[in-house]
């Protein structure tokens, strides 16, 4: 249930339990039930992805989801707002450090979110690109957090890239995700 | 309105509505609907020079509930509303021209012009990529202080970007006391 209007009492009214259900009601919808929910990667989820161009970030598996805002058997990547309002959304990813010994390591390590599969509401950009060839390096990271007005039905999703030419970057079970990539969301306010 | 310390109710009173519409109604309206919570972009380019941070301005809004920022004075301000000191998120997105220059690309959140309250890097620098930067940030803040976004590069005179709807663009929003 979402949000209700909050009524203005009135001097000598006898409340009913109807309308403290109300004040029940939505006091739940802001401590539990306002949507909320945390999505990641699993295990089993494509981790091929086609260099120098963005690529969709999907999730296969749900922390938690209070309110059916993502769906781990279609259009995986999307978060979306089941109820009109503010949301806090957010997306971390991590990539694998990079091996001289294949391609070249490229100059950048994006990350984009997407209102709706089509305009960019928040970006930034992720680093260090490190050698793993020698035994000594760090994988990559990178994170946004923004604020956005959504109707019902709005989504978000983040998307990545980078410009390396080696396919090291998406190999083996821990990268380039390693079950650290994950996106949140909240309803904040109306 | 601001939030009202909720009442502690005694055995045998008997609420009135001024009551119920102040502690119950407001204080719930308060924390759904009117905490004061702000978007806000230029909708052109910023030129920023090297070796200068330079306050991103605002031109419109995407929300507004509690005028925490002017589209005619001090455009690059979110300001905290009266009777709303608290715990305040705020962000801001910065995307510049490509440009492979320089040694850095930053951008930063203060407060009241002077303190620094996040700032993060950005990248690449690339003559053909534009470099991208998130900045999060969160503050107690006290009525009447703001928040500004601001950015920096070290490579020539450079634009930031007006670019979809996160370049360059910041929000914030009241989030407790």
């Amino acid at each position: 249930m979402a949000y209700q209007t909050d009524r203005t009492w009135v001097s000598g009214e006898h409340p009913t339990n109807a309308m403290f259900n109300v004040i029940r009601d939505n006091l739940k919808w802001l401590s539990t039930d306002k949507p909320m929910c945390r999505v990641t990667f699993a295990g089993g989820d494509n981790l091929n992805f086609t260099h120098s161009a963005w690529n969709d970030i999907v999730f296969g598996a749900e922390s938690f989801d209070n309110a059916a805002m993502h769906s781990i058997a279609s259009a995986t990547e999307r978060v979306i707002a089941q109820a009109a309002g503010k949301f806090l959304y957010g997306c971390t990813i991590s990539w694998s450090r990079w091996d001289s010994g294949s391609g070249t390591a490229g100059t950048r390590r994006s990350l984009q979110t997407l209102l709706n599969g089509a305009t960019v509401i928040a970006a930034n950009e992720g680093g260090p690109i490190t050698d793993d060839s020698g035994g000594a390096a760090l994988d990559g990271h990178v994170s946004v957090l923004t604020c956005y007005s959504m109707a019902a039905a709005d989504y978000f999703g983040s998307q990545f890239q980078d410009n390396a030419t080696a396919s090291n970057l998406n190999s083996g079970a821990t990268s380039p995700f390693g079950g650290q990539h994950y996106s949140w969301a909240m309803w904040v306010g109306i | 309105m601001a939030y009202t310390a909720d009442r502690t109710w005694v055995s045998g009173e008997i609420p009135d509505g001024a009551m119920f519409n102040t502690y119950i109604r407001d204080n719930l309206k308060w924390l759904s609907t009117d905490k004061p919570m702000f978007r806000g972009y230029s909708s052109a380019n910023i030129s920023t020079g090297a070796n200068t941070w330079t306050d991103m301005t605002m031109d419109t809004e995407r929300f507004d509930n509690a005028s925490i920022h002017s589209t005619v004075s001090q455009t690059a301000r979110m300001t905290v509303p009266a009777s709303s000191a608290g715990k305040f998120l705020a962000g801001g997105h910065l995307e510049w021209a490509a440009n492979s220059g320089g040694t850095t690309r930053e951008g930063r959140i203060r407060v009241n012009d002077s303190t620094v309250v996040g700032q993060q890097f950005g990248g690449p620098r690339s003559a053909s990529i534009a470099a991208r930067a998130m900045v999060p940030a969160f503050y107690a803040m006290a009525v009447a202080d703001w928040f500004s976004l601001q950015a920096f590069q070290d490579s020539t005179t450079l634009n930031v970007l007006a670019s979809g709807n996160y370049s360059p663009e910041a929000w914030c929003l009241w989030h407790g006391i």
